[in-house]
């Protein structure tokens, strides 16, 4: 019967039909599944070091006095290799969640599927200063004598009782904050740094803050920017919460009582610079609501144009009282003040980091010193 | 026989036609997501107020001047509707964002995000994603 078929012209037309028909619709069928699968067979193979993001943000701690030209080559140098550097990932959640005094808020966190449970005990950031000009920041110094009271009951606040770590500080930025950049040099394993006999009194610093110097941020990223910390693409899916931005990942995960502000240098010279302000303004709300001490950088580069993002960063820092460090001020002795010219004269020069990190160590120890941490 | 023959045929071109070709139509939920991802790697923060919802536009733009700082791409990207009622539909999509950054590369996988697409004033706009 099927040989009959086979040789008659109708039978070889119908089966031709049937199995086009078979044929295309099974591919049809399939077609979103199957570029699923092989999409994801492909990533599977371009991906021989597992999540990117550990390449990403974990990078390998370098020795400082490398001749090599910029932070990019540094990080491409170890692209495949594991990160050396531990992470603090604390496993116990803060043992006893005080009553919120009178200038604390409740986090506008959704509670109504988990009544018994406490909100945090947020600070309320205070305004020092409702219009704050920064109109002044060039001739503000590198690093203030001392830092306000307000500033001081934002680390107190938060040590005693959001669980901050006293002797931790993070750092937020792009490459040019990973510790191969800024202040890794502190750190007693992977770095390495002298200091003249007049700063010998920085060695409190750097031995109260030991922890910190070497290690890595969540929120430290190659490009990226103030919007970018604020929006959860950009944050770590192996160790940030679903929904988690970049920032409040690295606030909840290594809890710093301090932090160091790096941002401006990737900011599109087009884009109006009322929107960085914005997006800065939320930063430093939400590191203070934390009972973390933000503190604000300036920074040595001008891709804006008219340098309004260092001014804009000063007011900011008035505005909520926290400590102002003028890294563009100590960056104007230095040859071509402090930028690379083989990089656009956007990123700084390798003396720039050295610089940097030296004076965000001496920031660092003011903030200490004043709040008599030792 | 010849009749019988013509009419299978007409029919299981009919059935191809309209039941596998359906599968493969790009819905219009979808490709306002892809519109949102575009719009991202383009840095084209003006065509936001026409993808998303009224309610998202401030976190849409946010998306887009999250990679204005970086240069980027869409990489194995496309997106299918994975719920759909009648104003407002789920979509998934593959792939991802690849950022360059100097010689640096790193990409921002987009597998594990459900978009929320609303039906705003006739016309579907992306009002989120979890």
């Amino acid at each position: 019967m099927a040989g009959k078929v086979l040789r008659s012209k109708k039978g070889i037309l119908l089966l031709l039909l049937l199995s086009v028909f078979i044929g295309s619709c099974n591919a049809a069928k399939s077609d979103d599944a199957l570029e699923q699968e092989v999409a994801s067979f492909v990533k599977t193979l371009q991906m021989p070091t597992g999540d990117p993001w550990l390449v990403a943000i974990q990078p390998t701690l370098l020795p400082f006095d490398t001749a090599s030209p910029s932070p990019i080559l540094l990080l491409n140098n170890q692209t495949n290799s594991a990160p050396t550097e531990t992470v603090f990932i604390p496993t116990d959640e803060p043992t006893a969640i005080p009553v919120p005094p009178m200038e604390v808020l409740s986090a506008p966190i959704d509670t109504s599927n988990s009544p018994t449970e406490t909100p945090l005990p947020f600070y309320r950031p205070v305004i020092v200063d409702p219009n704050p000009s920064g109109a002044d920041w060039k001739s503000l110094p590198i690093i203030p004598k001392s830092i306000t009271e307000t500033a001081k009951d934002i680390y107190r606040y938060g040590v005693s009782k959001m669980g901050r770590r006293p002797n931790y500080f993070s750092k937020i930025g792009d490459c040019q904050s990973y510790p191969n950049v800024f202040m890794g040099e502190y750190d007693y394993v992977s770095g390495s740094y002298e200091l003249s006999d007049d700063d010998l009194y920085l060695e409190d610093a750097i031995n109260y803050f030991q922890e910190s110097f070497g290690a890595l941020s969540f929120a430290v990223a190659n490009g990226l920017s103030a919007a970018s910390l604020l929006t959860t693409i950009w944050s770590d899916p192996s160790y940030c919460e679903s929904g988690e931005s970049a920032l409040l990942c690295e606030l909840r995960i290594n809890k710093p009582s301090i932090v160091f502000v790096n941002l401006g240098t990737n900011w599109v010279s087009t884009a109006d610079v009322s929107l960085y302000e914005d997006y800065l303004d939320e930063i430093v709300y939400t590191i203070i609501q934390y009972g973390t001490l933000p503190i604000l950088s300036s920074k040595a580069d001008n891709v804006e144009g008219n340098n309004q993002i260092n001014e804009i960063t000063a007011a900011i820092a008035k505005k909520y009282g926290v400590p102002f460090f003028n890294f563009w001020a100590a960056a104007q002795s230095l040859e071509n003040h402090g930028l690379d010219p083989d990089r656009s004269d956007i990123y700084l020069s390798v003396d720039a980091w050295k610089v940097r990190s030296y004076w965000g160590l001496k920031m660092l120890y003011t903030v200490g010193h004043s709040l008599e941490l030792f | 026989m010849k009749k019988i023959i013509y009419s299978l045929a007409m029919i299981i071109l009919c059935v191809q036609l309209s039941g596998c070709g359906g599968n493969k139509k790009v819905s219009e939920e979808s490709k306002v997501v892809e519109s949102f991802y575009n719009a991202i790697v383009n840095q084209e923060r003006d065509k936001i107020g026409s993808i998303v919802c009224s309610d998202w536009e401030k976190d849409g733009l946010r998306e887009v001047d999250a990679f204005m700082g970086v240069k980027s791409e869409l990489k194995d990207f496309s997106c299918s509707v994975q719920k759909e009622e009648a104003d407002n539909a789920e979509v998934t999509c593959t792939g991802s964002i690849a950022a360059s950054y100097g010689n640096e590369i790193t990409e921002f996988p987009l597998k594990d995000r459900i978009h929320k697409v609303v039906k705003e004033n006739g016309e579907w706009r992306l009002c989120g994603f979890e």
